[in-house]
């Protein structure tokens, strides 16, 4: 049993203190006599161990099952655009399988925070690991290549292979993350969002909230680890919104990814518990 | 779906705009290889017929002129030469000349051209019988390869001459006797595979007629098929009274003797001289400006079509430019983007040298059979040479360059920015 519970916070050393931190108490208490004291590091023994079984688990000498992995973890995130201005963004981490909301206003860095989660900015402190993975041991082609097989990543706004078809655009996912394009599996996928008759249309003749359902099945027909979604919903009304976050939900659950869903459509923070508040970043 | 499926995709996604990139290319390219198969086969032409004449000797008037009608049989004859004047040349035994051909230009039948001459002007050119035997006396013709295809001649055929060079039916020789086909030489690739070959006399004999007045004509006529008079036996230098067009001459060694020979025809004497390889260099000096120019505008076509490639990659990556950062958040890396980008223009300037190449060497063909018609020469538009593969790597090479910096730019493409623009 430790064993299992350990190997879940044992690939983040940090993480561990501050595990133990939030389970005990900031402050320590006192127990008939008995003084607790949370600890300022990890201790040692974890340390140790830890890194043994990352070190196993990069050389595939062993694989953590899914879930006890954190799948996503993000710590001491800061980012900067011009270098004096800095962006602060709270710690998360999300396990396998686990589908979290990251809420936030308008200018509070949503979209900056999913694009340092998606690996697609370098964040000017701080660290993204994905499944084990540092994106900070990863050189670019690497992480384009990671990020091909590990991540599919929603946007506001659908964008598509401008010649393709529909089936084409999925296929060219497939193929740039290095795997055997599946006709079947692109069918399957379109039929399951119900726009299996659009196949071989032009991306540009889609309605826009079919255009986001090419967008999910895109996202998800690499059975992604991670889905990362950025205001999915912001342009729909209240009906489609439900029936997309209920797709995304689903097809998250079917591959068995993590969703984290950065909006800050308030109507979502019933449907999901397990959320982050992003807070107004102050100057 | 992969790199190429893609490059090729994107392509026909702006099909216009592909088009104009392609037929620029194309006819860049085109140009350029229709000027080398015509210099190439022009060359050819020229060289294998020069057949080792060092001088030709006709009557005076344009010294190309009498290159191109008795050695290339393409332009009229200068006049005519009394053998008085040139029996020097053509008896044997002369110090510097090797050999020393006759030709009597100026009939022709269904206008391809009758040559009166010697049995030495088949040796010039390596010609040898494909069927039949030499002519041994007058009204005997061999006939070259093509022209006996063309003209459909085959052995014991008889035709009657017409004068001059086109076809008339007024100018057919019908009061001179037919002359019959007794040899058909193989294909040499010179120019005596468009001729029809038979000895002077024969021309002689057919003219024969003209000189006379009407009742003379009558009892020539009589006469007609003994032709007592035209014997092949007799040497040409000793019938003074009669004309040919010009000599062939090839010289045993050239020397200051052989150069002073061709100075001293044409000083003293009413005939002219001249060199055949000097003529031949001018007259290609000639041509050759307008093929200079001509290849500086097929390079400037080019390099129009280079700069054309260049914007419309370059500007469809402004219209591209989520759909590339699209394609690395799913995996490509900017190397691939790269590639993507230079595939595209690689495979239309690819496009643009097939195009080029079919358009060259079709319209060589259908020059070819131009020139078939009026100049009686063979060229052919399914020769394909060494320079079009150089062509083809330089045509790659522009294709890169041109895709160059759009395929930089692309592999530079900041994904965040991007997608955080729209």
């Amino acid at each position: 049993m430790y064993w299992v519970l350990g190997s879940r916070f044992l690939l983040e050393t940090d993480f561990v203190s501050g595990f133990i931190r939030r389970s005990l108490g900031e402050g320590g208490f006192r127990v008939q006599g008995f003084r607790w004291e949370p600890p300022t590091e990890t201790p040692r023994a974890y340390r140790a161990t830890a890194r043994l079984l990352k070190t196993a688990h990069r050389f595939s000498i062993f694989h953590f099952p899914a879930y006890f992995c954190t799948m996503l973890n993000a710590q001491q995130l800061h980012y900067s655009y011009d270098g004096t201005h800095i962006l602060r963004f709270p710690d998360i981490a999300c396990a396998a399988g686990e589908h979290w909301l990251l809420l936030g206003q308008s200018g509070c860095g949503k979209t900056t925070l999913l694009h340092l989660l998606g690996g697609l900015l370098a964040p000017r402190s701080g660290s993204v690991q994905v499944a084990g993975t540092d994106f900070d041991s990863l050189s670019t082609a690497q992480l384009d290549a990671f990020r091909g097989k590990n991540i599919g990543i929603i946007f506001q706004k659908s964008h598509f292979a401008r010649a393709l078809s529909v089936e084409e655009n999925l296929l060219l996912a497939q193929q740039l993350a290095g795997l055997q394009p599946d006709r079947q599996r692109a069918a399957e996928l379109l039929q399951h969002l119900d726009i299996g008759h659009k196949m071989k249309s032009r991306t540009d003749r889609l309605s826009q909230g079919e255009q986001q359902r090419v967008a999910i099945a895109r996202a998800v027909i690499n059975r992604p680890k991670l889905i990362l979604a950025d205001e999915p919903t912001s342009a729909l009304d209240d009906d489609n919104c439900a029936e997309v976050v209920a797709l995304l939900e689903r097809e998250a659950a079917q591959t068995g990814a993590t969703l984290v869903i950065v909006t800050h459509d308030g109507r979502l923070k019933e449907k999901f518990t397990h959320r982050i508040s992003l807070q107004p970043q102050r100057p | 779906m992969n790199l190429l499926q893609l490059s090729w995709k994107n392509l026909t996604f702006k099909p216009l705009s592909t088009l104009l990139n392609v037929v620029l290319f194309a006819l860049g390219a085109g140009l350029i290889s229709l000027l080398l198969l015509l210099d190439r086969q022009l060359e050819e032409k020229f060289e294998k017929n020069l057949a080792g004449i060092n001088l030709v000797i006709g009557a005076k008037g344009s010294p190309l002129q009498l290159i191109l009608s008795g050695m290339y049989h393409i332009d009229a004859p200068t006049g005519n030469l009394p053998i008085e004047e040139c029996k020097a040349f053509l008896r044997p035994g002369h110090p510097f000349i090797e050999k020393a051909v006759p030709l009597s230009l100026g009939d022709s039948y269904k206008s391809y051209r009758i040559v009166g001459t010697d049995l030495n002007f088949p040796k010039l050119y390596n010609a040898s019988l494909r069927e039949g035997r030499l002519w041994e006396k007058t009204f005997e013709v061999c006939v070259g390869a093509s022209a006996a295809e063309r003209l459909g001649l085959k052995l014991g055929d008889a035709f009657h001459s017409s004068h001059g060079f086109v076809q008339d039916d007024n100018l057919v020789h019908t009061d001179a006797d037919k002359f019959r086909v007794v040899g058909i030489f193989n294909p040499t690739g010179a120019v005596i595979d468009q001729l029809i070959v038979t000895p002077t006399q024969s021309i002689w004999a057919v003219h024969a007629g003209h000189d006379h007045s009407e009742e003379e004509d009558e009892a020539a006529r009589e006469h007609e098929h003994a032709h007592p008079e035209f014997d092949l036996a007799a040497p040409l230098h000793e019938q003074t009274d009669r004309a040919i067009t010009s000599i062939l001459l090839k010289f045993k060694a050239r020397n200051v003797q052989t150069l002073n020979m061709q100075r001293s025809i044409n000083e003293n004497t009413n005939m002219q001289a001249a060199t055949p390889a000097i003529e031949i260099t001018r007259l290609r000096g000639l041509m050759g400006m307008g093929a200079e120019a001509l290849r500086v505008l097929a390079f400037v076509i080019i390099g129009v079509s280079g700069l054309s490639i260049f914007i419309s990659l370059f500007g469809s990556l402004r219209e591209r430019r989520y759909e590339l950062a699209l394609m690395r958040v799913m995996g490509a890396s900017p190397f691939r983007l790269m590639v993507l980008i230079l595939s595209e223009g690689v495979i239309t300037a690819l496009m643009g040298y097939a195009l080029g190449m079919a358009l060259s060497h079709f319209g060589m063909e259908i020059m070819a059979r131009f020139m078939q018609d009026e100049y009686r020469y063979t060229f052919s538009g399914l020769t394909f040479l060494q320079e079009e593969a150089w062509l083809l790597a330089g045509a790659l090479g522009i294709g890169i360059v041109a895709a160059l910096i759009p395929a930089l730019q692309a592999a530079r493409t900041d994904i965040s920015t991007t997608l955080a623009e729209g």
